[in-house]
């Protein structure tokens, strides 16, 4: 009944809308993909309108020995942009149903949540609110929030370079705190992130837009 | 020798930027990530009466050549410029 109740209250997210950056320029193919020791996300995303995307996502959370698989439709919305001069600021929200297997058993998942963030050439800070509901498995929450800065100002066709750290928060989980220094690098339409947790466990993402 | 062929390499660099004058240029905000400015690049590309584009980021302008014969109005700048997420400041032709 529980897992009802989450449910719906996942789908009801929905009608709010979808996730972080998914949504790109009108006619982008999105390709993410977020890979940590205990999670690993991917994501495929085409944005209709510079405000509004659809996708498919799946997720892997990892708790002991335990993996959990979510597969999801999704669809990402921007709520609002600011364009100034010297920054942009945005607010997106998502949300996906789908199908999840844990320990053979399958059930239903469905997803939902909110960024907000602000960038300079120079800084950057946002901030992130993602559920995942789990028929089969416990919920999953994630507060996540990232700070950046860029040691130098590259031009546009340069190597852009970002010093970030990001905090994540995972209530009822293993590891409900974690803190990753890492790396971000772009060119072009190519971006790659490499960082570690404070507890040396290693983190990878990469990100293409076409 | 040295010291010309050097000369001759730094105006060969040059070149590209100094003969890139353009035939209309727009200054555009919200346009601080080159992640995403990239949008725009390929958005003004896939334009029929494009035939360059240059970003600047410093400035937050974009430079547009034109093929020869070919007008870009300025109501179809705004709608590939909002179509890449981003706002028209100013268009100076
Ligand atoms: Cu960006």
């Amino acid at each position: 009944m529980n897992k009802m109740v989450s449910l719906i209250l996942g789908l009801s997210f929905l009608t709010a809308g979808l996730k972080a950056h998914p949504v790109s320029y009108k006619g982008a193919v999105s390709v993410m993909s977020m890979n940590q020791a205990n999670m690993s996300d991917q994501w495929i995303h085409y944005s209709l309108t510079p405000r509004f995307s659809v996708g498919v996502r799946s997720i892997r959370l990892t708790e002991g020995s335990q993996d959990s698989w979510s597969h999801l439709s999704q669809f990402g919305l921007l709520v609002k942009r600011w364009n100034y001069d010297n920054f942009q600021a945005n607010i997106y929200t998502f949300g996906g149903i789908g199908a999840h297997t844990y320990q053979d058993r399958n059930g239903f998942a469905a997803l939902g949540g909110a960024k907000a963030d602000i960038e300079s050439r120079k800084y950057l800070f946002s901030q992130t609110y993602e559920a995942l509901l789990q028929s089969k498995a416990k919920d999953f929450h994630r507060y996540t929030t990232r700070a950046g800065i860029a040691p130098y100002i590259a031009d546009y066709d340069q190597l852009h370079t970002w010093l970030m750290v990001e905090y994540q928060f995972k209530p009822g989980y293993q590891r409900q705190h974690d803190v990753l220094p890492l790396l971000r690098f772009f060119y072009k339409n190519v971006l790659w992130e490499v960082g570690s947790s404070i507890k040396g466990e290693w983190l990878a993402n990469f990100m293409v837009h076409f | 020798m040295k010291l010309l062929k050097s000369l001759f390499v730094t105006f060969l660099i040059c070149l590209p930027s100094l003969t890139f004058a353009g035939d209309l240029v727009v200054t555009i905000s919200g346009m601080v990530c080159a992640f995403c400015a990239q949008g725009i690049e390929k958005k003004f590309k896939t334009e029929d009466s494009v035939k360059e584009i240059k970003v600047d980021l410093d400035q937050k302008k974009i430079s547009l050549k034109l093929k020869d014969g070919k007008q870009l109005e300025d109501k179809r700048i705004i709608e590939l410029v909002t179509d890449s997420g981003f706002n028209v400041k100013k268009i100076e032709r």
